[in-house]
């Protein structure tokens, strides 16, 4: 009998969760009183853009994962599916740094915002820091910070060198301490796989963004672990998601070869990037910090380069000979970082 | 789902019906504005000349 009665209560939540979700797509509904591409039609186009091939960055042995920017504009991190990470100097393209890692397909690498320190992880599910010094060799003062139960896919630095944001295969994302490699706060909510993580702008302070297989984004606070915002749309796994520069809206990348917008404040999706002729998964995505631009890095192994208000294809950056794997814009806007499945890291400007 | 995590979901569903939304022609002009104002510094749209752009070739110079 009593299974009986909980099994009435289930049907009742779910019914209720229904009509709750229905309620919210109303309320999205109700707001969505002009489209972007009406608005941005009154603007002007954007100059002709001169972005140009500047450097390669060689030395992996396999696939590039994942590359990361030091707050000097110049350092750059890449992890690598030989099981390396690399810290390169871009302007000179020399290797400053090189570290073996314990594990092959390192997914994820970032830079410590001082610049010293150097996170990452991947399939031996824990995120791992190497201090950066030219004494030691890091390899001797690499430390564990926290183990997930599947591998790591992100990971990043929220505003100092004393935490570390993760998301993994185990559909969660983990804030660490990372001098005690206490588990300072976990986040539930995605039902599958979290792909990327991205923290908002520093003046909304405590909130970051996950994207993963669920085709889900989330927005949640920081602070108390509490999921915020969700936001639906995309037809196969999110791989990327990034926040706009003001920290009011979100792009995401997806599997189903398709860029999306959403507005923070109206809760909705606002644009969604995507030509006939596009037919591959996105991997990565990032904006120019104006928010104009939004770069796209596909498995067809271009750059898509996106007017963010028209909506459409301004070029492309061709180079690479395999997937384009992650993709960065610099901290100063300069320049933009690509890494691939090809090996190499390129940086155009 | 079990019912704990049902009962979570349904909880943060609630919160997040109570948030107030804006208009997507408020938030679309907003984000319209900041692009304008930070559009023109915008290295990637506006590239620095060749001395301040520290990407560029610089000269090379070969002694013969």
């Amino acid at each position: 009998m009593a299974t009986e009665v909980s099994g009435e209560n289930y049907d009742s939540l779910l019914k209720e969760m229904e009509t709750l979700k229905g309620r919210l797509d109303e309320e999205r509904l109700k707001l969505n009183d002009v489209a972007l591409s009406t608005v941005s039609q009154r603007l002007e186009g954007m100059a002709q853009l001169s972005i140009k091939p500047r450097r390669v960055l060689k030395g992996h042995q396999a696939k590039v994962l994942c590359a990361d920017w030091s707050s000097d504009k110049r350092h750059i991190v890449s992890s690598s599916q030989d099981g390396k990470i690399i810290v390169w100097d871009a302007f000179t393209t020399n290797k400053e740094h090189a570290c073996t890692m314990p594990t092959t397909w390192v997914m994820t690498c970032a830079f410590a915002p001082s610049g010293n320190l150097v996170a990452c992880g991947g399939l031996d599910n824990k995120v791992t820091v190497y201090p950066l010094s030219m004494e030691d060799d890091p390899i001797n003062k690499r430390k564990t910070v926290g183990t997930h139960t599947s591998y790591m896919s992100c990971c990043l630095f929220p505003n100092s060198d004393q935490q570390i944001l993760t998301g993994s295969g185990d559909s969660t994302c983990a804030l660490w301490d990372v001098e005690s490699g206490q588990l300072l706060q976990s986040f539930h909510g995605h039902s599958a796989d979290v792909m990327s993580i991205d923290l908002a702008p520093s003046e909304t302070g405590n909130t970051f963004v996950s994207g993963g297989c669920d085709r889900t984004a989330l927005i949640w606070d920081m602070r108390t672990g509490q999921k915020v915002q969700a936001f639906e749309g995309h037809d196969a796994d999110i791989n990327s998601v990034k926040f706009y520069p003001s920290g009011e809206a979100i792009a995401t990348g997806s599997d189903d070869a398709t860029c999306r917008l959403f507005d923070l404040r109206a809760d909705r999706e606002v644009a969604v990037y995507t030509k006939e002729s596009i037919i591959f998964g996105v991997n990565a995505v990032d904006f120019s910090v104006s928010g104009r631009i939004l770069f796209a890095g596909y498995n067809d192994y271009t750059v898509n380069v996106w007017d963010t208000l028209k909506c459409s294809r301004i070029t492309m950056l061709y180079g690479h000979e395999n997937r384009v794997s992650c993709l960065k814009v610099s901290p100063d806007g300069t320049a933009i970082c690509t890494g691939s499945w090809d090996f190499t890291l390129r940086v155009w400007a | 789902m079990d019912k704990d995590m049902l009962k979570k979901q349904i909880e943060n569903m609630k919160f997040q019906a109570t948030m107030e939304r804006w208009p997507l022609s408020k938030s679309i002009a907003a984000m319209r504005e900041y692009i304008e104002e930070h559009e023109k510094t915008d290295p990637l749209i506006h590239a620095p000349d060749k001395k301040s752009n520290p990407w560029a070739e610089k000269g090379k110079c070969i002694i013969m």
